[in-house]
């Protein structure tokens, strides 16, 4: 009987400690509901979420919600690009139906799907700067907020500058990235390349989409769609060491038409259900995004995003 | 992973040392099951990339005197399709050391455990279903007074590999009066109380999130004669998912009640089971995701153990749901008229399960809600989720012949049940009839002949068609005590698309032989889409041969 | 590393498994019984008589099978050789208030017990049901058996014959 003094305090213990522990929020809920506007004279660290997505799939309009209120929060901090990978929700069905024929997916994207198999874990899924790879990156929607507080809280290492003289379908991106501090200057044996990668995005493509609770939407705005990457799925390699201050750019010629069809091809020649119907590109919606990753563990270290058009 | 490592070493390594007298015992059981996955067109099987897949398991047990420790290996190179991906690779997730003195019991490292039917808190594991969310951390439990049972824990719950982000503190106290008064009566009495509490730090700059969640429960037991009544009421506080969109935060409160009466006598057994529940999914991490659900809510229909029967089966939605479940056994006597010489047992059923009225709680919008559970089992304005109507009669005619018949009409909200758009598949009624028959050829051989149909039509209102209607014929040979063949064909001919009006067979042979069973099949398993707790996951159709073993020593 | 670590740990626990007791008991898990008391499943006894514990559950149709077999003949086996049956429910909240009433319909005199979160079951490495295990008058597990097949309940009563001599 001597354990029973400890043991009747460790119960009345744990159950004190519960019931004083409840937090019942009274409200308000919102502490703070306003944008957070970026300094724009020097860089910031920026986040990407990746949303994989499809037009097929009714729970995944939540996540494109979660998305824009996490950017509607952040600002221009938060950055996102939408997937849409080759499984059941992104496939057009024009046999069944005459609502969900256009074909998003890309040859991008079917790529990063390969490696990082978020469509495996079931949609709509999404990966926040990569981070977390190969366990704990793919990523719930209600998860994507709290690693992107760990995210904005670290400082960058890199900064990238963007411009774009593109009108008519085409024209030229030019890209520099300066490197913030000293990278991996003291590093010889293990090579860890940072690799950049160019994508264009398209926001406000208005087609259907299936929801769970409003049924089949006829006029779903699509944004931040993954149209194309200009260096390969997954970049070139920009070097592996880095003295604060270097600067590395490179210019990108665009041909939006070229683009289109190489897209059009992969949809109508490679895909299961594939029908070609992923043109009508817009480039007045465009947004270049550009990210740096290592290579190592795939985590995203800086990202950009700005118009294709207009300046 | 090296942390798991050292301490299941520390766990078996006194062991080795100890000496030869009084060593103590080991015990576990072993079990994998492989499966080939080839390319099928008629199916749209897809082969899997890596052509085989293995998920194994291995339990060691060591008991000596009032100690206890254990350990699972769990291998999935790589996990089986119909499993998560996310269970990858080998490892050791499952391990624990428990001891019992003076009647406090101690448990360091994993554990299961369950609070009361479950509405709080319930950590358990299923292999079949993928389901593993055992608690590490400590438990003790103690029983202070006779009658009283009291437990303690605090943990962190497993989500495949990994550990959610959540700490879970509960405790539960059990009091058995007839125990702790030694009363001899005809009526006994058992209360309950549980609290399990749940901390997650508040990271999400634009919500005022709770960071200790508290669900706690009552529950009451009476036993008179042949009438038990089982009654539990469960609260949680707000629990907001902490997204960033407004309308995904639920700040509102969950409520279940569960009552269930049964009576029993011989020959007969009824039982009413009813339940109404709100808003009331635990997780051990402040994200609606099937994986980190801590609690259980008991599905109020039959678990029906033939496939046509279990095609369309009922899941509870605990986010809002009221319903219940009858059931009737009754044996008609030997001797009589359609008794026959063996007797006859009927087994009448009837579940069914509806929306809450006004809908699910939600704290953000204007609506309100019912706070009378009664009012919401109504059959006439609710959405229907899934109804079942059942009769089941086992009859032996003779000393060789035994037969089973079932009788279904249910209902199926697959739009509901599955995650669909609403207004995609509608409610699908179906009508199912099922005979089996085993016929004992000599001694030690039997076989055994099933027949199902399934006859269903499509929702007039809906936009898609189901699968429609469902033939299959099932024929097992065995000789005892060691060998079983069965082979089963189930055949879609009903299918609105004549290009999936498909045959879906299958092959297996099995051995059994003491603790060791070994089992081969081959066929093809057809598609589905599950979806728990707004996430979807296809199991894509496949076709390839298995291998099943399992022993135990 | 961390491979050989597992692979070693494995190799001793195997050849150390062969240098422990022989005799495998009832483990000390609690289960409850029809009355919802707490019961630790080592206090059962049968005078020094066999003992047979059988894992089965209400929606299991194989199991259902062999107790309503058994239940036909078990006064003529306990005569015979003095045996008990205990049976355990595996069932859990969805279908454990089934069981008295599916019981006592049956008309089975078996000693009942339910185990609802699976403790004693998973102590004993019953991964499906049904699932039978053969106690001798010591308390020692001398027999198992995985899976019910017509018939299987002779050879069940050959053992209980065997020991019961």
């Amino acid at each position: 009987m001597k354990h029973l003094k400890y043991t009747i305090s460790f119960f009345l213990g744990i159950l004190l400690f519960n019931i004083t522990s409840c937090d019942v929020v009274e409200g308000p809920y919102l502490i703070d509901d306003n944008t957070n506007p970026v300094d724009t004279n020097n860089f910031v660290k920026k986040v990407l979420i990746e949303d994989f997505t499809g037009h097929r799939c009714p729970n995944c309009p939540a996540a494109a919600e979660e998305l824009a209120s996490l950017q509607n929060f952040y600002g221009d901090k938060v950055i996102g690009i939408a997937i849409h990978p080759s499984s059941t929700f992104a496939i057009p069905d024009p046999l069944n139906s005459s609502k969900f024929t256009y074909d998003f997916r890309t040859e991008f994207g079917d790529d990063i799907d390969n490696i990082f198999e978020l469509t495996t874990v079931g949609l709509p899924r999404g990966m926040v700067n990569r981070t977390g790879f190969d366990t704990e990156h793919q990523l719930g929607k209600d998860e994507w907020s709290s690693v992107i507080q760990t995210e904005l809280a670290k400082s960058p290492i890199f900064g990238i500058t963007l411009s774009s003289d593109v009108s008519n379908g085409n024209g030229t991106i030019s890209v520099t990235a300066e490197a913030l501090t000293n990278i991996n200057l003291d590093k010889t044996e293990e090579i860890e390349d940072y690799n950049i990668v160019i994508c264009l995005t398209e926001n406000g493509i208005i087609e259907w989409q299936k929801d769970n609770t409003a049924g089949d939407i006829e006029e779903y705005e699509h944004n931040h769609v993954l149209r194309t990457i200009l260096n390969t799925t997954f970049g070139e390699s920009m070097g592996n060491s880095f003295v604060d201050g270097d600067i590395w750019e490179k210019d990108y010629p665009v041909d939006i038409t070229t683009l289109e069809n190489a897209n059009e091809n992969y949809s109508l020649n490679t895909l299961f259900m594939g029908n070609g119907n992923s043109k009508g590109w817009d480039e007045n919606n465009m947004e270049i995004v550009v990210y740096i990753y290592n290579t190592n563990n795939y985590e995203i270290v800086q990202v950009e995003q700005i118009h294709l058009t207009n300046h | 992973m090296k942390k798991n490592l050292l301490l299941s070493f520390i766990f078996i390594s006194p062991y080795l040392l100890l000496s030869q007298n009084n060593l103590g015992q080991i015990n576990g059981n072993f079990e994998t099951n492989l499966q080939s996955y080839t390319d099928d067109p008629s199916i749209d099987a897809i082969a899997a990339d890596e052509v085989i897949l293995n998920n194994a398991y291995l339990n060691i047990l060591y008991t000596k005197g009032d100690f206890t420790g254990g350990l699972r290996y769990e291998s999935y190179l790589n996990a089986l399709q119909d499993y998560d991906s996310r269970y990858q690779g080998n490892g050791i997730p499952y391990r624990f050391a428990r001891y019992t003195s003076d009647g406090l019991d101690v448990t360091v490292g994993n554990y299961y455990e369950q609070f009361g039917s479950g509405l709080v808190l319930r950590s358990y594991e299923d292999k079949g279903l993928g389901i593993d969310n055992s608690l590490d951390g400590v438990r003790l439990k103690y029983v202070p007074i006779n009658g009283l049972y009291v437990t303690g824990l605090i943990g962190k719950s497993r989500t495949y590999f990994e550990y959610s982000k959540g700490i879970i503190r509960g405790a539960d106290a059990e009091f058995n009066i007839n125990e702790a008064l030694k009363l001899e009566g005809e009526t006994s009495y058992i209360l309950g109380g549980s609290f399990v509490s749940r901390f997650q730090k508040d990271n999400n700059p634009a919500f005022n999130l709770p960071e200790n969640v508290a669900s706690m429960s009552a529950r009451l037991n009476i036993m008179h004669g042949g009438f038990n009544y089982y009654g539990e009421y469960a609260y949680k506080i707000n629990d907001p998912v902490g997204s960033f969109s407004f309308d995904e935060n639920n700040y509102s409160t969950g409520k279940a009640i569960v009552n269930n009466l049964t009576y029993s006598q011989k020959g007969l057994g009824i039982t009413i089971e009813s339940h109404f529940v709100d808003h009331m999914e635990f997780r051990s991490e402040r994200a609606k995701q099937k994986e980190f659900i801590i609690n259980y809510i008991p599905t109020l229909s039959k678990n029906h153990a033939y496939t046509l029967l279990a095609l369309y089966p009922c899941a509870t939605q605990p986010e809002g749901e009221a319903g219940f479940n009858t059931n009737i056994f009754y044996k008609i006597p030997k001797n009589t008229l359609f008794g026959g010489k063996y007797g006859t047992k009927l087994n009448l059923n009837f579940a069914r399960t509806n929306s809450i009225d006004g809908g699910n709680s939600y704290l953000n919008d204007s609506s309100s809600h019912t706070s009378n559970p009664f009012k919401s089992i109504s059959i006439k304005d609710e959405t229907l989720y899934f109804s079942d109507f059942n009769l089941e009669i086992n009859k032996k005619i003779n000393k060789k012949v035994k037969l089973n018949l079932v009788l279904a009409k249910q209902k199926y909200n697959k739009d509901v049940l599955e995650g669909k758009t609403i207004g995609e598949y509608g409610i699908i009624s179906s009508t199912i009839a099922v005979a089996d028959v085993s016929y004992k050829i000599k001694k030690g051989h039997t076989i055994r002949l099933e027949l199902q149909e399934l006859l269903s039509k499509d929702d007039a209102t809906a936009t898609n068609h189901a699968d429609g209607d469902w033939h299959m014929v099932l024929a097992e040979y065995t000789i005892s005590p060691n060998w079983f063949f069965a082979i089963q064909d189930m055949y879609n001919y009903g299918n609105y698309d004549e290009e999936k009006q498909l045959h879906y067979v299958n092959t297996s042979i099995g051995f059994m032989k003491g603790a060791n069973r070994f089992e081969i099949g081959y066929g093809k398993k057809r598609a589905g889409i599950f979806c728990v707790g707004g996430v979807c996951k296809e199991v894509p159709s496949s076709n390839g041969f298995s291998l099943n073993i399992s022993s135990n020593f | 590393m961390i491979k050989k670590l597992i692979l070693s740990l494995f190799v001793i626990a195997f050849f150390t498994v062969s240098s422990f007791s022989q005799n495998r008991t009832l483990p000390s898990v609690k289960v409850k019984n029809l009355k919802g008391s707490l019961v630790n499943i080592q206090t059962i006894e049968n005078d020094g008589n066999p003992i047979v514990i059988s894992f089965w559950a209400t929606w299991c149709k194989p199991c259902k099978k062999e107790l309503n077999t058994i239940a036909e003949v078990y006064e003529d086996w306990q005569e015979e050789t003095g045996v008990k049956l205990v049976a355990i429910s595996i069932d859990d909240s969805r279908s454990a208030s089934k069981v008295k009433p599916y019981v006592n319909s049956s008309g089975w005199e078996y000693e009942i017990y339910l185990d609802p979160n699976r403790d004693l079951s998973r102590s004993l490495g019953v991964s499906t049901v049904p699932h039978t295990f053969l106690l001798d008058g010591k308390g020692n597990i001398v027999w198992e058996h995985r899976g019910y097949i017509e018939g299987d309940e002779e050879e069940l009563l050959e053992q209980i014959e065997h020991i019961s001599k």
